[in-house]
């Protein structure tokens, strides 16, 4: 006889995963979509990172295809150096992403909350933060993104729409005009962006101890939409932040999306809606830091079953992000944002060795 | 100690000098020990003077025992002369038969009374009580409008009646329970055969029975052994005085725990939404309930962030406020001496101590206390200018909120939370504030009651009845809570 309690709960649990993946690929695509190309896409960068929402989709889709075929070991310490290796590119990648997105969030809240403290006071208490929310481990933040799943896109678009002007459409359709050519070659440095879509390779924390058949899983549809629509999101607040009047581009700051940092201007409440704005951003942004740190503890503990200890996982984790953040924070993104198209490439080579072997 | 015999054994003399010389006598004049002729045998009862009733005593066991022909009970055999006692003579119809001492002397001095034989090696242990006891009055911080009027009272006994009265169900169990290690306290945990979790009621019970505190007297006390989470700021389970809150609670499948001395009921699992909700949500028509629950739901909001967002705005983000608003909030700031962190923080901790203060005064200087307070001290302050006249509006409406909150308990952790944000507000403005939220939102997403998600049937998303924020009418409620055993 099915269990429909246990059913129940394995379900919201995968729905609380893929809600917080989706809000980390929608974060991710938005923060750093752009790459390095940001200063030839401008206005049309919105176009630059459409490429990243087939691959994500490619991505949950071979995430569920994986889990289905291998749930019960998924959940357990790693088996075999493959797996153990599988996992610890994984982490890498998750902790990369968070370090992206944690710079995006200090550094848009240093340049717009906080713009008379200092940058380390800025990446500090950030830094703090995400610890603190990764403490309760992958299952809080999961949760909150799926209670969030509606209200953070909807106030992302009232603000945005309170922001918006139809004066300045000048160059959001580029491609029958010059800079085709790097338009295009923008959009596949923003191929990286979808990785946050691999954390949808680990079962929820909170499964970890149940044998969850593979009919409890949601279906490849739900998983592969619901990436989609993070990713949609974040593409479209790009084209959004295009339209809003006005937005300048700031050299100091390292990513992408922030520097669509809209002006104040003289309509009425208009200084209430753009820090909201700002805040919402911030939120969206830290939230999907949490999340992907989270998975990059959770692969660490499975591949090192040691690190359950204490939080032992959590506390490396939290010690290598704060060296990238201060290292980013030091010597810019370029670099990183260069290597983005090659995140996704060791994590692909693993999984076509697994199946193969 | 490790030479005290654990049962009984059929001498009477000896059962009857154990029983002297654990409880103390004759130094402890309490102790009542009385042995008599019943028939062909010698017996004893032992009471403890003051908890039992001594004419039920007298008329029940004593005088029927006293009463039987000098030949009865002579050809029955000694190890079976209480059962003889107990179907011909003593007329008490809640009894047990036992043979431990320590569980014989802890039903003793519960106010039970004890029969022992001569030449048996078990005792009869029957429910005497008859102690002074409080009658049942009204709930003090649990009023409604519409509704019932009747609480729990500190027996343990009369709120089980209490409960039965309003659940007459074949499958509602009473479970005793004793809680504490040299002081035990009787708790009993009530719930629904079939509907309540099996699991969760042995979880609740093993938490109590392994309790290695010496005791636990008050139904708090009972709420830390089997809370989840000891160190979080919001309760995992939910405390009411009212006898038709913790009916609602057996129906949806909740397990209920009285303790022996408290007059509140718990509540367990709880989710955050049934800390937030109140009787009269329910006893009202939807409309007015879902009215109801919106002006509560804005009066948290308003006490948890307003005094935070005004420091956060003050100090870093004057930009969102109107010139003209500014203008006059800079102007009474200006002849303040304190930084308005201290000011706020000052405020803050006064209102919460004239609440304190006018809980603790008595009678009727209570009431009048924060009359007191507010006008003359609040209005002294501002005409001193030791705060602005807009901190003290916001404080007091914030205060306002606060008393939206039903629980007291849930109060108190939304009032250090307040001060969280005040503090967050104050030294890194809304985005610090953010910060915070996230933080303690992720935390409360993560927390369990006895193994529930406690922000659940929202997140996780479990099947529910549509009762968060808008009451629907009752006729969409069909469905048991989330972690009903049987649903429907």
């Amino acid at each position: 006889m099915p269990d429909t309690v246990l059913d129940a709960r394995i379900r919201a649990a995968w729905r609380a995963r893929v809600a917080a993946a989706s809000l980390a690929v929608g974060a991710q695509i938005f923060a750093t979509g752009a790459g390095v190309c940001m200063s030839i896409s401008l206005n049309a960068a919105y176009l630059s990172v459409l490429p990243c929402l087939p691959l994500a989709a490619l991505t949950a889709a071979l995430a569920r295809w994986s889990l289905a075929r291998r749930l019960a070991s998924t959940g357990r310490e790693a088996r075999g150096l493959l797996s153990r290796a599988l996992l610890i590119v994984l982490a890498l990648l998750m902790l990369a992403c968070s370090a992206l997105l944690l710079a995006a969030v200090s550094s848009l809240a240093g340049q717009s909350l906080l713009s008379e403290a200092r940058v380390s006071s800025a990446v500090t208490l950030t830094l703090a933060a995400t610890v603190l929310c990764a403490l309760s481990g992958g299952t809080g933040v999961s949760r909150l993104a799926y209670a969030l799943r509606f209200l953070l896109p909807l106030g992302l678009c009232v603000l945005s729409l309170l922001s918006m002007s139809f004066d300045s459409p000048v160059g959001l359709f580029p491609l029958l005009g010059p800079g085709a050519w790097q338009l295009g070659g923008s959009a596949l440095c923003a191929l990286g962006a979808c990785a946050p879509a691999a954390l949808l390779f680990l079962p929820p924390p909170e499964l970890e101890k149940v044998n969850s058949p593979p009919d409890s899983l949601p279906g490849a549809w739900f998983f592969v939409g619901r990436i989609l629509l993070g990713a949609l999101a974040g593409t479209l607040l790009l084209l959004v932040f295009s339209l809003c009047n006005t937005y300048e581009s700031l050299e100091t700051l390292s990513v992408w999306g922030d520097r669509m940092h809209i002006l104040c201007s003289h309509r009425p409440r208009e200084g209430l809606a753009q820090t909201m704005l700002v805040l919402i951003q911030l939120m969206c942004l830290f939230l999907g830091a949490v999340c992907t740190l989270c998975a990059a503890e959770h692969a660490c503990r499975l591949a090192f079953p040691a690190l359950r200890r204490h939080h032992t996982g959590l506390l490396l984790c939290a010690l290598a992000l704060a060296a990238a953040l201060y290292a980013l924070a030091a010597f810019g993104v370029v670099f990183v944002l260069r290597a983005a198209p090659l995140y996704l490439l060791p994590l692909l080579v693993l999984l076509l060795l697994c199946r193969w072997l | 100690m490790n030479d005290d015999p654990i049962t009984l054994c059929p001498l009477l003399s000896r059962n009857v000098e154990i029983f002297r010389e654990r409880l103390g006598a004759p130094l402890n004049a309490d102790v009542i020990v009385r042995r008599f002729r019943s028939g062909a045998f010698e017996s004893a009862v032992l009471a403890i003077d003051g908890m039992t009733d001594s004419r039920e005593v007298d008329e029940n066991i004593l005088k029927p025992c006293m009463e039987l022909p000098p030949s009865a009970g002579e050809e029955v055999p000694p190890c079976e002369r209480i059962s003889f006692l107990m179907s011909h003579a003593v007329a008490i119809l809640p009894m047990k038969i036992k043979e431990n001492i320590d569980e014989i002397l802890a039903d003793a001095l519960s106010g039970q009374s004890v029969l022992i034989s001569e030449g048996c090696a078990v005792a009869s242990v029957m429910d005497t009580r008859g102690f002074e006891k409080r009658t049942i009055g009204r709930p003090e911080a649990e009023q409604v409008v519409l509704g019932p009027h009747e609480s729990f009272s500190e027996a343990i006994r009369t709120n089980i009646t209490l409960l039965r009265r309003i659940v007459q169900r074949e499958e509602l169990i009473t479970e005793f329970v004793t809680a504490g290690g040299r002081m035990k306290t009787r708790c009993a945990l009530l719930y629904l055969r079939g509907t309540a979790d099996e699991a969760m009621v042995a979880r609740i019970r093993g938490r109590l029975e392994r309790c290695t505190y010496d005791f636990a007297l008050t139904t708090g006390e009972v709420e830390q052994i089997i809370e989840d989470h000891p160190y979080a700021l919001i309760p995992q389970c939910v405390h009411t005085e009212r006898p038709d809150r913790a009916a609602s609670f057996l129906a949806e499948g909740q397990i209920v725990v009285l303790t022996d001395g408290s007059p509140a009921a718990l509540g367990a699992p709880a989710t955050l939404w049934h800390q937030l909700h109140t009787p009269d949500d329910t006893s009202m028509r939807w409309q007015y309930g879902t009215f109801l629950r919106i002006v509560r739901f804005l009066g948290v909001i308003i006490h948890l962030f307003l005094p935070g967002a005004y420091l956060a705005v003050l100090r870093f983000h004057p930009e969102l406020l109107s010139p003209i608003l500014l203008t006059s909030v800079y102007e009474t700031s200006s002849r303040v001496p304190i930084p308005v962190y201290l000011e706020a923080l000052l405020m803050t901790l006064a209102f919460d101590l004239v609440g304190e203060a006018g809980l603790r005064a008595p009678g009727a200087m209570g009431n009048a206390l924060g009359i007191v307070s507010g006008l003359i001290l609040g209005q002294s302050a501002v005409s001193a200018d030791i705060v602005s006249p807009l901190l003290l509006i916001i404080v007091a409406a914030s205060g306002l909120g606060g008393f939206c909150v039903p629980g007291y308990a849930l109060n108190v952790g939304f009032k250090i939370i307040q001060l969280l944000f005040l503090t967050a507000g104050a030294f890194g403005g809304l985005y610090l504030m953010a910060l915070l939220l996230l933080c303690l939102c992720c935390g409360l997403c993560a927390m369990q009651s006895i193994g529930s998600p406690l922000t659940a049937p929202v997140t996780p998303r479990r099947a529910g009845n549509p009762d968060i924020l808008l009451r629907f009418p009752l006729k969409f409620q069909k469905a048991r809570a989330f972690f009903a055993r049987h649903r429907s």
